[in-house]
């Protein structure tokens, strides 16, 4: 090293500790400023909710306590310093603490950390639930335990009152009236009621965690999938084993029979499952329901077989009254044959005529599935085939002309209008046509709930004299009441041939009284 | 003496001596990086303006200070605690001692309450003080008391009527700035008085049983160097030659006998200072040749040579050392007896039970027995 002049009068005044900086004791700020970070710590921990205690392994005593232990236990910091882990837990609680520690401290190093509960007394004898942390620790060649203590009042209060509310909720499960099991996202049993519990004969403890569809085998002697498993699964296979599975939105329903429930009796079940979803819509398990609807089934199947005995019953009316008319128009058609009266003949003929318009709406009837309504386009070919069979006419000699909408009508519309025409086709052929020679155009057209009929011949037409409101002929009178009947209009046009044209609305079935 | 590699320990403060150390005080404040400084100090300091001097200086660098100065000679255990308890309120970090024994004293018993947490009573006796004091610097103004520089405090306990002696190396101060020039407005009855401090301080230290030969080095020095000042200085009370010298045989008094410890001239002075509130330099002086005739005995050939060293050449024996201090006694006007500064002869057996319990007794070159220190008061009185 080189110096200056200079430089060795300040060396000198160093070396002789004349120096701006030359001090023997220096270590004093340093010391303060490191005691003054350990008071500052001090107070950090001070800060802490949760109480710090320093155990002396060799004499038991706590040898440091942070200020929030006095808080939490009553006793002057002094006092604790006097005092040992004995005097805030009592003697079972000790022993079992002791052993926790002695395992910390046996291995004679730090061993990580421990978590363990206790019931601290505070001074004025009250128990305060806690949580310790503990931790071995060397200082100065001394065994120390450092524990931090949480009160836990609080936090066991809430597991109380959640464990209670669990209860709750697990009673309420319990008792509900249907059979009820839930499963988990392993598929394994959480939850089985009493209800279940009856219906199956398989008790709650038996099953509860059990997995691989333990849950089928009260059902069916067998690990399967059932309607649960449906759940977000669309195997056809599952979905065969059901009659038939509807799904709402995603709530599955079914309903089967099972054989070996109820001890062997089995019985209807109405199958209900859900998944259980969490607050975020994560599925976390599956919730089944089971109904026994047996009682109901049995109702359902009374009612079945009744409503099957009404409509039999039904159709045997229906058929005997086309018997009993056909056997009048028997009888009418024996009597026509010992009369010579042609006037009297085409009364009778007339009569049979109406019969059996009203016996073939009673034989469509009867072959119908309903019993209220017929086919009506069936029925007019029917009619038609039948007064031109009466009146020995061929096709040959007066064509028909079928233009009938396939319309179904109710027997209160179907027996008046077979009525009317019935009696403007067999008019028609008795007088339209003296030459034996013509066509009948018959229309029948809805619109909406207006309906629209239509009878035309090219025949010679009827007289002008005729009012068909004020007919004099039977005839025309029935045709007259039979449209007011219907409520609807009737018009005539005789401009070329006739033309009768009636528009109404099909009648709503009439309450009788 | 047996063994002349007895074990011995000298331990001595950081010091600076010299013209002008008063005013390393504020470079020591910074390298203890001072936040606030508990100046300590007496009436007479602050009369006579070296107080105003010290707190200029602390004020051109920005120091924050409290100054305590209620204290008396022989400083009482009631002034050190309330010395600890505005110490404490006034969040101080650093202690400054100005002056004489008094106020040195008093701040090394506030360092050790403020630092140990307990009161100043119970470090009466040896090595009882378990945590240093803080900072504490000090700056001597008188020629004498060497606390600057040793491990003893005396503080006077004002109920039980008694002069503690506290001797702890932890007493001793980190920084001692030892300027002559503060002991130039020394008037000259205070100058003797201090100066037979040294004195006494630098025979005793040399005739303890505790003595080594680094202590008798200094022992020697400080008596050669008050023989040679003392009379010159009273005589030129201004002179800081004189001054310096003075000064500097305190600072070797002081190293002598903070290590080689006292004697029974110190034990009878407490006792003294005690019972009856007498000052401490005086003190020393109407014992010192009393306790020579009693120890002489015992260590001939030692206060041979302090008499050699003081020049006493007339006589060479225990007559000629005696008759040597009673004349400069009277040469420098400190010749009163006890029973002229207020000691009756019935105070004696109580002054002498108290001496007998005194830590000084365990170094004197003998152990004396009660009877002895009674007989000794007697001769003093």
């Amino acid at each position: 090293m080189h110096y200056e002049t200079d430089d060795w009068d300040s060396l000198r005044d160093k070396i002789i500790g004349l120096g701006e900086s030359s001090i023997q004791k220096s270590y004093y700020p340093e010391l303060k400023k490191r005691l003054g970070e350990l008071e500052r710590f001090r107070a950090l921990l001070d800060q802490s909710n949760d109480p710090i205690f320093l155990l002396e392994i060799s004499s038991g005593r706590f040898t440091d306590v942070t200020k929030s232990v006095s808080e939490l236990l009553g006793y002057p910091n002094e006092k604790m310093l006097e005092m040992t882990l004995k005097d805030l837990v009592n003697n079972n609680e000790m022993m079992r603490i002791q052993l926790i520690l002695n395992e910390m401290v046996g291995n004679n190093e730090s061993t990580g950390k421990k978590t363990f509960s206790s019931v601290f007394n505070t001074v004025d004898s009250q128990k305060i639930p806690v949580e310790i942390s503990a931790s071995v620790v060397n200082f100065s060649d001394a065994l120390y335990i450092v524990m931090v203590v949480r009160d836990i009042t609080e936090r066991e209060k809430a597991k109380k009152a959640f464990e209670e509310s669990e209860q709750r909720l697990t009673d309420i499960i319990d008792f509900l009236p249907d059979a009820t099991f839930a499963i988990d996202q392993d598929g394994k049993v959480i939850a089985w009621n009493r209800a279940i519990e009856e219906m199956t004969g398989t008790k709650k403890e038996d099953i509860i965690g059990k997995g691989d569809h333990a849950y089928s085998v009260p059902w069916y002697n067998e690990h399967r999938p059932v309607l649960i498993d449906l759940i977000g699964n669309n195997d056809s296979e599952y979905i065969s084993k059901y009659k038939y599975v509807k799904k709402d939105g995603k709530t599955i329903y079914s309903e089967v029979f099972v054989p070996s429930v109820y001890n062997g009796r089995g019985a209807y079940l109405w199958v209900t499952a859900s998944p259980l979803l969490d607050s975020k819509g994560q599925q976390y398990g599956a919730i089944e329901s089971v109904r026994d609807i047996s009682d109901r089934k049995k109702v359902e199947d009374k009612i079945k077989k009744s409503l099957d005995e009404k409509e039999t019953l039904l159709r045997e009316i229906h058929h005997r009254v086309k018997n009993n008319m056909q056997i009048i128009s028997s009888l009418l058609n024996l009597q026509i044959e010992y009369e010579n009266l042609d006037e009297t003949v085409g009364v009778l003929k007339e009569s049979q005529g109406r019969v059996k318009s009203m016996a073939i709406i009673h034989e469509k009837l009867y072959q119908s599935s309903s019993f209220n309504y017929i086919n009506f386009k069936e029925y007019i070919e029917k009619l038609i085939l039948d007064i031109f069979y009466s009146y020995g006419i061929t096709t040959s000699a007066i064509e028909s002309v079928l233009n009938i909408e396939d319309i179904h009508l109710n027997i209160d519309t179907a027996i008046p209008l077979g009525l009317i025409i019935n009696e403007l086709v067999t008019n028609c052929v008795k007088y339209a046509f003296p030459k034996c020679k013509g066509k009948i155009t018959l229309k029948l057209v809805s619109n909406q709930d207006l309906i629209e009929f239509t009878i035309k011949d090219d025949g010679t037409g009827i007289p002008e004299d005729v009012d068909i409101e004020n007919s004099k002929t039977l005839g025309l009178q029935l045709v007259q009441n039979l449209v007011n009947q219907l409520e609807g209009k009737l018009e005539l046009d005789v401009n070329h041939g006739t033309k009768f044209k009636i528009t109404f609305k099909e009648l709503k079935y009439k309450e009788r009284i | 003496m047996d063994n002349e590699f007895e074990l011995r320990k000298f331990v001595a403060p950081e010091f600076v001596f010299g013209s002008g150390a008063r005013f390393l005080l504020g470079r020591y404040l910074k390298n203890f990086e001072a936040k606030k400084v508990f100046l300590v100090t007496d009436p007479g300091i602050v009369s006579s303006g070296w107080l105003d001097e010290i707190i200029g200086a602390l004020e051109s660098e920005d120091y924050e200070y409290e100054i305590y100065s209620n204290i008396k000679s022989n400083p009482r255990t009631e002034e050190v605690m309330e010395g600890a308890r505005v110490y404490e309120s006034k969040r101080c970090d650093v202690i400054v001692a100005l002056g004489g024994g008094s106020p040195m004293d008093c701040a090394k018993g506030i360092g050790i309450v403020t630092s140990n947490k307990k009161h100043i009573n119970e470090f009466e006796g040896v090595d009882k003080v378990s945590m240093p004091s803080p900072p504490l610097i000090c700056i001597p103004t008188t020629a004498g008391s060497s606390a600057d520089v040793s491990q003893f405090a005396i503080i006077s306990d004002r109920v039980r009527k008694v002069k503690m002696a506290i001797i702890s190396k932890k007493l001793v101060p980190d920084v001692a700035l030892i300027d002559p020039v503060t002991t130039r407005t020394l008037n000259r009855y205070m100058t003797v008085c201090t100066a037979f401090d040294i004195l006494s301080h630098a025979m005793e230290a040399y005739v303890s049983n505790a003595s080594s030969p680094i202590t008798d080095i200094h022992s020697i020095e400080a008596i050669n160097l008050f023989s040679s000042n003392i009379i010159p200085c009273i005589n030129d009370l201004d002179n800081i030659q004189f001054r310096g010298n003075l000064m500097l045989a305190s600072l070797h008094a002081g190293l002598a006998f903070s290590n080689a410890s006292l004697g029974l001239v110190h034990a009878m002075a407490h006792s003294l200072g005690g019972l009856k509130d007498l000052p401490h330099g005086e003190c020393n002086a109407i014992l010192l040749e009393h306790v020579v005739d009693f120890n002489f005995s015992s260590e001939p050939g030692r206060y041979l040579k302090i008499a050699k060293t003081l020049g006493f050449n007339d006589l060479n024996d225990k007559y000629g050392l005696i008759n040597g201090i009673v004349n400069l006694k009277i040469e420098t006007g400190v010749n009163r007896t006890l029973k002229e500064i207020g000691v009756e002869e019935k105070d004696i057996p109580e002054l002498a039970q108290r001496a007998m319990q005194d830590p000084c007794i365990a170094t004197n070159p003998v152990i004396p027995k009660k009877i002895d220190v009674e007989e000794i008061f007697k001769n003093a009185l």
